[in-house]
């Protein structure tokens, strides 16, 4: 009887198979990337400092209540949706509105003489470092993307909250805030540096250039974030109002 | 027939590739280790609540998660509970520690730029849980927080 050479099962498909699963869980993997919205809270010291008094116009002042129903500006039955144009208004005053904030006027000249007179401040022994570095970014900023409009050091976006607004909904209308604030940020970004201002973060860290960090400080200097998370009390429904 | 065979061709032998499926199972097996090490599982019902403004974080910095929902066991009770690590906790004093404990595995550089990432279910949480969380947090100075959400498709309500 002719020997029959032993036949070896072909494994050459094996490694097929494998680069399938592989690339499976890569995929998997990586989709669970963590995203979400990104808050820094203020420092524990905050609360001991006296409470600065604003005007009413330099605040925006949205409100949730209980009930999940929303208030802008002391109007009830407001919808989510009509948070962004509100910021947006807020963030740039087009009409110069009286009870919106008044924008101030940043330019090259108004840094260098702000400068000027916190050295002299300097000489007489006052400490002043903080708002130097303040000026400091604001002229950067100047020579990045020109004279610009600002929103006064004390305005600010209020959102306020009953302690039984549910997370959510807190949550929608910080999204929202951050829609307008990001719709400013990228049109002076792409305006300016011809990318919008979401493409800039998204560079990932290792390839940022130093000139695309100050850019993005820049944008961040002319719309800055300034909202508030504020424990509001007395809340009462919105009946018949 | 003769006893030594001659090499009728002369061409190469083909490259073995029977070692390459050893090597793919190993990469394989890596890959599962190291992702399933990363994650641990949510115990709590936790449905993450949309948002437009929703970016990714960056995979490099240190992320420490705080998960707050009700949890899937009964037997944990029905009111919000977190989840830090694997320990479902009550105490909200708890995270200082879980904070602190992380905080000590990583380099002060790492810290400095950790982020804590705040899972909490969108219609079970309250603003009132919100807030003694953030309050613990300040209190352990970790102030860069990230509100975990989904990615609200555009066109959608």
């Amino acid at each position: 009887m002719a020997q029959r050479k032993l036949q070896e099962v072909d494994a050459s498909s094996i490694a097929d198979v494998a680069f399938i699963l592989l690339a499976f869980i890569i995929v998997i993997t990586t989709l669970q990337k963590e995203s979400g919205i990104p808050a820094v809270l203020p420092q524990k010291s905050d609360d001991i400092t006296d409470p600065v008094i604003t005007k009413e116009k330099n605040i925006l002042k949205i409100l949730v209540n209980k009930q999940d129903q929303l208030m802008i500006e002391d109007l009830w039955d407001k919808d989510l949706d009509d948070i962004k144009p509100m910021v947006i208004e807020f963030m740039t005053n087009p009409k110069e509105s009286e009870d919106m904030p008044d924008l101030l006027n940043i330019n090259e000249q108004v840094c260098l003489q702000n400068l000027q007179i916190l050295k002299q401040q300097t000489d007489e022994g006052k400490n002043v470092e903080k708002k130097i570095a303040e000026w400091e970014d604001k002229l950067e900023a100047v020579k990045l993307v020109g004279a610009y409009k600002t929103l006064p050091k004390s305005a600010t976006i209020a959102i306020q909250y009953d302690k039984g607004t549910t997370y959510g909904t807190y949550l929608g209308v910080r999204d929202r805030v951050m829609s307008g604030i990001n719709e400013l940020r990228n049109s002076l970004a792409k305006q300016k540096f011809g990318i919008s201002y979401n493409e800039l973060e998204a560079i990932r860290d290792e390839v940022k250039t130093e000139e695309d960090k100050a850019k993005i400080k820049a944008v961040r200097e002319v719309y800055p974030q300034k909202i508030v998370k504020l424990p509001a009390r007395n809340v009462t429904s919105a009946g018949g109002a | 027939m003769s006893k030594f065979r001659t090499n009728k061709s002369k061409d190469m032998p083909a490259v073995s590739t029977a070692s390459l499926p050893d090597i793919v199972f190993t990469v394989l097996a890596f890959f599962i280790v190291v992702s399933s090490m990363k994650q641990t599982e949510l115990k709590l019902k936790v449905q993450k609540p949309t948002g437009k403004e929703t970016i990714e974080l960056d995979k490099n910095e240190a992320i420490d998660y705080i998960a707050a929902g009700i949890p899937d066991n009964k037997k944990f009770g029905k009111s919000v509970r977190l989840q830090l690590d694997d320990q479902i906790e009550a105490s909200y004093l708890k995270i200082r520690e879980f904070i602190d404990a992380k905080r000590k595995t990583r380099t002060d550089a790492e810290n400095s730029k950790s982020t804590t990432s705040i899972l909490a279910d969108r219609k079970d949480v309250t603003m009132d849980e919100i807030d003694k969380i953030e309050f613990e947090l300040r209190e352990v100075n970790a102030l860069r927080v990230n509100y975990s959400t989904q990615k609200e498709t555009v066109g959608g309500k």
